[in-house]
C-alpha cells in the first residue's frame, strides 16, 4: 500500500523469527513489539474470524528514552494501515488499563484516526463502565462490515 | 447464591484486556507457548523482512 502521501516516517519493521510478532528499534535504542492476536477464541461463531485481529503494541524492557518520538506513532499507524489495506480485515483495539492511562490512549487513537483516515476506513467505538474503551476499524467497503457491527454490538444483549 | 450474569460483550472485552496485560507482562512468545494465545502475521504484512532481535 502506497502511504507516501500521508508523510509518515516509520522505523523499519521486521518480522520476529517466532512468526508471531513484529518489532522495531528506535533511534534511542528502544525495542517495540507489534502483534496481532487471533480472535477465534473471542468470536467462536464468526465464520470470518480469521480476518479479525486484536491489535497491540508495547515496548520491550524499560524504555531508555521518554521523549516524544513521532516515528514511533508513524510506525504503529503504518502497521495498522497496511493491515487494513485488505478490505475484509477488521482490527480491534482495546485500550490497556494497567497504568490507568486508557483515556489518554483512547484520545490518541481517535486523533490518529482523524488525522490519517484518508482511505475510507470506518471506526466504531464502545465505552463501558466509563473508562473501558474498545474500537474496531475496517474498510467501509468490507462486505462483512454490517454483520460484524451487528454481531459485535449485539453481544451486549447476550448474557452468559 | 445468585450468579450475576454479565453481558457477553463485557466478558469478551474483559478477556481481551486480561490477554493484553498478560502479553505486556510476559511477551508474545511466552504468551503463545505457555499460555496458548494465538498470534499471526497478517498477509498484508508478510512482506516485511525477518530479522533476529
Amino acid at each position: 500500500m502506497d502511504l507516501n502521501f500521508l508523510s509518515l516516517t516509520p522505523y523499519p519493521t521486521y518480522q520476529e523469527e517466532n512468526d508471531s510478532e513484529f518489532f522495531f528499534t528506535t533511534d534511542e535504542g528502544d525495542d517495540y513489539t507489534i502483534y496481532f492476536t487471533d480472535t477465534e477464541g473471542y468470536f467462536p461463531k464468526l465464520s470470518y474470524s480469521n480476518s479479525v485481529k486484536l491489535f497491540g503494541f508495547d515496548y520491550l524492557g524499560k524504555p531508555k528514552s521518554v521523549k516524544y518520538d513521532k516515528k514511533i506513532s508513524d510506525t504503529i499507524i503504518t502497521s495498522i494501515l497496511n493491515f487494513l489495506s485488505k478490505e475484509t480485515n477488521i482490527l480491534i483495539y482495546v485500550c490497556g488499563q494497567s497504568d490507568a492511562k486508557q483515556r489518554y490512549r483512547n484520545r490518541l487513537f481517535n486523533r490518529w484516526f482523524k488525522d490519517y483516515n484518508q482511505m475510507g476506513f470506518v471506526k466504531y467505538d464502545i465505552t463501558y463502565d466509563g473508562d473501558t474503551y474498545v474500537s474496531f476499524l475496517t474498510s467501509s467497503k468490507n462486505p462483512n462490515l454490517f454483520t460484524f457491527q451487528y454481531e459485535f454490538m449485539n453481544f451486549g444483549n447476550e448474557y452468559k | 447464591m445468585d450468579t450475576i450474569k454479565k453481558p457477553r460483550l463485557q466478558l469478551i472485552i474483559e478477556q481481551m484486556l486480561r490477554d493484553k496485560e498478560l502479553i505486556s507482562k510476559v511477551g508474545v512468545e511466552r504468551a503463545s507457548k505457555e499460555y496458548g494465545l494465538k498470534f499471526s502475521i497478517p498477509d498484508t504484512l508478510s512482506h516485511l523482512p525477518r530479522r533476529k532481535r
